[in-house]
């Protein structure tokens, strides 16, 4: 998930350590190729710009300089990135404020889709209460289904959405501080 | 507020750039200053360059199609003055305050 991508480094991270490299993502699958045991470690982020921006490939060709490889980047926006072990730690962000500006891009991008979201829900309200005016009346039952599909997602991004903030007020406070 | 404090990245970055370096020149030179304690994150490195960049306190060298340079400029300069003065404030009084301190 979106708000979880420590936790899919993590889970990337193990996978190589087994030998498991991720090679490729595709929008309903992962493709690993076996290698040598920890031989990698993976980063993810959501970047700043469209995948096929100027500024995102100048952007990538930046990390590739400092040593890093580039994977891929799943649909427009979180690009997949790994460097060797051998070659010392690899982090993405090592201060607060980056890590803020991360965590920052990620809740604009979990808003705007629960923006979306919300507008299909009140069309489909509008759709229904029209069509029932008009005398029309659509199936009952397939109106509480996409109620019910739309509302899980709903409050799927919302759950999202509370952690992406907590993390952002956790860093927040910790700014305060230190840097 | 032009008194506020610069972040350590920042700051390393400025002094490594006294002379012509790339990015990976950048992190490896702030870790040597630094003896291995302050390691930039690639992406850390690319936002603060940009910024930098914008406020004119450094500058991209003409682009041999190789990896892009970048040097300090004169208020980049004045900039690392301004800090320097800034912490050595902050240590005279560090200093003056746990002087006393016996434990």
């Amino acid at each position: 998930m979106a708000w979880e991508h420590e936790k899919e480094e993590n889970w990337l991270n193990e996978m190589a350590a087994q030998g498991w490299n991720l090679v490729d993502t595709t929008p309903f699958r992962y493709v690993f190729e076996q290698g040598t045991p920890g031989e990698y470690q993976y980063r993810l982020e959501l970047l700043a710009h469209g995948r096929d921006s100027e500024e995102s490939r100048t952007y990538v060709r930046f990390m590739e300089e400092t040593g890093a490889e580039y994977i891929t980047t799943y649909f427009n926006g979180w690009a997949y990135f790994r460097k060797r072990v051998a070659d010392g730690p690899f982090e993405i962000f090592s201060d607060l404020d980056s890590k803020l500006q991360h965590f920052e891009r990620i809740r604009t991008l979990l808003l705007s889709i629960t923006v979306v979201e919300l507008l299909v829900l009140v069309s489909q309200i509008a759709c229904f209460v029209l069509s029932r005016e008009e005398g029309r009346y659509g199936s009952m039952g397939v109106f509480v289904g996409a109620m019910l599909v739309i509302l899980a997602i709903t409050i799927f991004l919302g759950v999202g959405l509370a952690r992406v903030h907590a993390q952002i007020r956790r860093l927040r406070r910790e700014r305060e501080i230190h840097e | 507020m032009e008194s506020a404090a610069l972040t350590e990245a920042v700051f390393y970055i400025l002094l490594s750039l006294d002379q012509p370096l790339h990015g990976y020149g950048i992190m490896q030179n702030a870790e040597r200053l630094s003896g291995g304690r302050v390691r930039l994150a690639a992406g850390t490195l690319y936002g603060a360059l940009n910024t930098l960049l914008k406020k004119g306190w450094i500058e991209s060298l003409p682009d041999d199609g190789r990896k892009k340079e970048y040097r300090l400029t004169q208020a980049g300069r004045a900039a690392v003055r301004a800090e320097i003065a800034r912490l050595r404030e902050l240590l005279a009084n560090g200093e003056a305050v746990t002087k006393g301190w016996t434990v």
